[in-house]
């Protein structure tokens, strides 16, 4: 505290570290300078509100089969044409955004929580609590992530709701390594060790001095986790073990399309061109914000 | 040193029964028991009999012990599906993965080192933030996705490669594993070199602010020279730590292709006994494949300290 008053040219470091909430103007400003991740976020933006206002313009059911008109190329009615059951596929791009965007939205949190607890409890007591944490965290990390959630998808089943749950419990020891690793350095901090010398109790300590700094890494992992949610909900939907039809997520659209590549590949290449849209956004983003924060 | 590796072999094994522990446990969470799988219509009695014949009525540490001991003995029990040891389906399709993810992860080397280190060394300009671009674009795209548009330009447009498979039966030209081996290969890679491509350039940026670059450079020795023998050599060692972590990620990158591509391989073998419920197939290549990636990372940290002198092993 008293370097960065002493020494007025602060460097960064010294001043995130003084006043972790009290500088977020600074970072937002910083934030706008950088054109590549405004526009990431306004790609986020249009595509979250065209998911979830769409609707209310284009009144065309996603699930309506028509087997008379399956296949069809964009024209009259069908803008972007008919799937393999003759279903809508701007409808079936529009609610399946809904699915894909929230799936990976709420993994994302489940996946930071957990995370970043288990990596503070593990880097904050030490001894026993951390061996034992991080050699469940090993052992999670050493199945391959698709292994893990095929066992847990076997288990149970293959709702929305689980989908979700199946793969934020899959990314968190990716966020509790960093977070154990940010704590370890943060407990040292002359700081923490003024308070804990103060008296004050360990959650105290935890909430008050180390949390807030366990922020910005949860945010940079949290836009990183949405990403590799989305890829991760649409491969297993791809292979029909994720969110199953008639809903429609960009992942299940895919599935059928492979058989019809021959006939319409053009129902093979939009919904994958939504989901590198998206998921580069928010790689784009998950850079910009480290940069910044 | 010897001390070192049979702490990190005994830390693996603490680790892989942690894993089959795990796995376990949440397979046998299914509602209904796995035997409420096998079939839908069965009957109470017909239950009571598949429990008795795979021995599903028992509780379920004793279950567990029970795989534990075989597991231990070399059998992990007969698949559902193909009515032979899991062990020995596994061991059928486990090399065909070998020679996917061992091209896939060989080219990644081949390729993504190098262009990570132009991008460290042309930090900021065109061709680091071309090369930076692509990256981020390859993290980006669905693997299996990557895989339909391929498919979609050289099969069915050019019909240069086959679509799928390993070798084709019809005969004919082009039926070699060579051909099949193109396109999966080539998808695998894609999605994985990002990672090392990534990886390089940070680790290689770090090392071009050391002060021995600096004393290099200052005694006169060519750019060049500094660059590839002085820099990028220590630059690597935290890159062969990575591939160690990466690995995990190259087999479930290799499920997905090898389902894409009809590749007949373990990851596609994974998937399937998923579809089928085959329980000790599950059971079986969550086993192997922890292991195999266990193995990587002791033998990846212990190369670790060969490379770099200045890890000591307690």
């Amino acid at each position: 505290m008293s370097r960065a008053s002493v020494t007025p040219p602060a460097t960064e470091l010294d001043v995130a570290v003084a006043t972790p909430e009290g500088s977020g103007n600074r970072r937002l400003r910083q934030f706008l300078r950088n054109p590549i991740g405004v526009v990431a976020v306004a790609v986020l933006v249009i595509l979250y509100l065209s998911a979830f206002f769409a609707p209310l313009i284009y009144h065309v059911s996603p699930t309506a089969t028509n087997p008379i008109g399956s296949l069809l190329p964009p024209g009259p009615g069908h803008p972007l044409g008919t799937d393999d059951l003759g279903r809508d596929e701007l409808a079936r791009i529009i609610a399946g955004g809904q699915l894909s965007l929230v799936v990976g939205v709420v993994a994302m949190a489940v996946s930071v929580l957990v995370g970043t607890l288990v990596g503070l409890l593990a880097g904050y007591f030490r001894g026993g609590v951390e061996m034992v944490l991080m050699r469940i965290v090993d052992a999670w990390l050493a199945v391959p992530a698709l292994v893990l959630i095929l066992v847990e998808v076997t288990t149970f089943g293959d709702s929305p709701a689980v989908i979700i749950l199946v793969i934020g419990f899959t990314y968190w020891p990716q966020v509790a390594r960093i977070m154990h690793g940010e704590t370890l350095s943060l407990r040292q901090r002359e700081y923490v060790e003024a308070s804990r010398a103060l008296g004050s109790p360990q959650w105290r300590v935890m909430l008050r001095h180390i949390l807030p700094h366990l922020v910005p890494s949860a945010i940079v992992s949290g836009s990183l986790a949405v990403a590799w949610s989305i890829l991760t909900e649409s491969a297993l939907s791809y292979l029909g073990l994720g969110i199953q039809p008639p809903l429609a997520s960009w992942g299940n659209m895919l599935q059928n399309a492979q058989s019809y590549v021959y006939l319409d590949p053009m129902l093979a290449i939009l919904p994958g061109l939504f989901i590198v849209l998206t998921v580069l956004a928010f790689n784009v983003l998950g850079n910009a914000l480290r940069d910044v924060l | 040193m010897a001390a070192f590796v049979v702490r990190r072999v005994v830390i693996g094994a603490i680790t892989l029964l942690i894993v089959t522990a795990l796995a376990y446990v949440l397979m046998n969470m299914a509602p209904g028991g796995p035997a409420a799988i096998i079939s839908m219509t069965s009957t109470a009695a017909q239950r009571a009999a598949l429990e008795k014949l795979y021995a599903l009525n028992q509780p379920l540490p004793i279950r567990y012990a029970a795989w534990l001991w075989q597991a231990v003995h070399g059998s992990l029990g007969t698949s559902y599906d193909f009515q032979e040891p899991v062990l020995t389906v596994i061991g059928q399709r486990l090399p065909n993965t070998a020679i996917l993810a061992g091209v896939a992860l060989v080219a990644s080397i081949l390729f993504g080192v190098p262009l990570g280190t132009w991008a460290a060394v042309s930090r900021g300009r065109w061709l680091d933030q071309l090369i930076s671009s692509a990256t981020m674009l390859g993290l980006s795209i669905p693997d299996f996705w990557m895989g339909i548009v391929l498919v979609i330009v050289f099969s069915v447009t050019l019909r240069w490669l086959p679509a799928s498979g390993m070798t084709s039966s019809q005969g004919g030209g082009g039926g070699g594993l060579g051909p099949h081996l193109v396109l999966p290969a080539l998808v695998l890679t894609l999605a994985f070199m990002p990672n090392i491509v990534r990886f390089t350039r940070s680790s290689m940026l770090e090392v071009l602010h050391l002060d021995y670059i600096r004393t290099a450079h200052a005694k006169g020795a060519a750019g060049r020279r500094v660059l590839y023998v002085h820099a990028l050599r220590n630059a690597l060692i935290p890159v062969v730590s990575m591939i160690g972590l990466l690995f995990a990620a190259l087999i479930s990158g290799s499920a997905i292709v090898e389902s894409v591509f009809a590749w007949p391989g373990i990851g596609r073998l994974a998937v399937q006994a998923t579809s089928d419920r085959d329980y000790p197939m599950i059971m079986g290549v969550t086993v192997v494949l922890g292991a195999i990636v266990i193995a990587t990372n002791i033998i990846v940290d212990v190369l670790y300290g060969v490379l770099d002198p200045r890890i000591r092993y307690e």
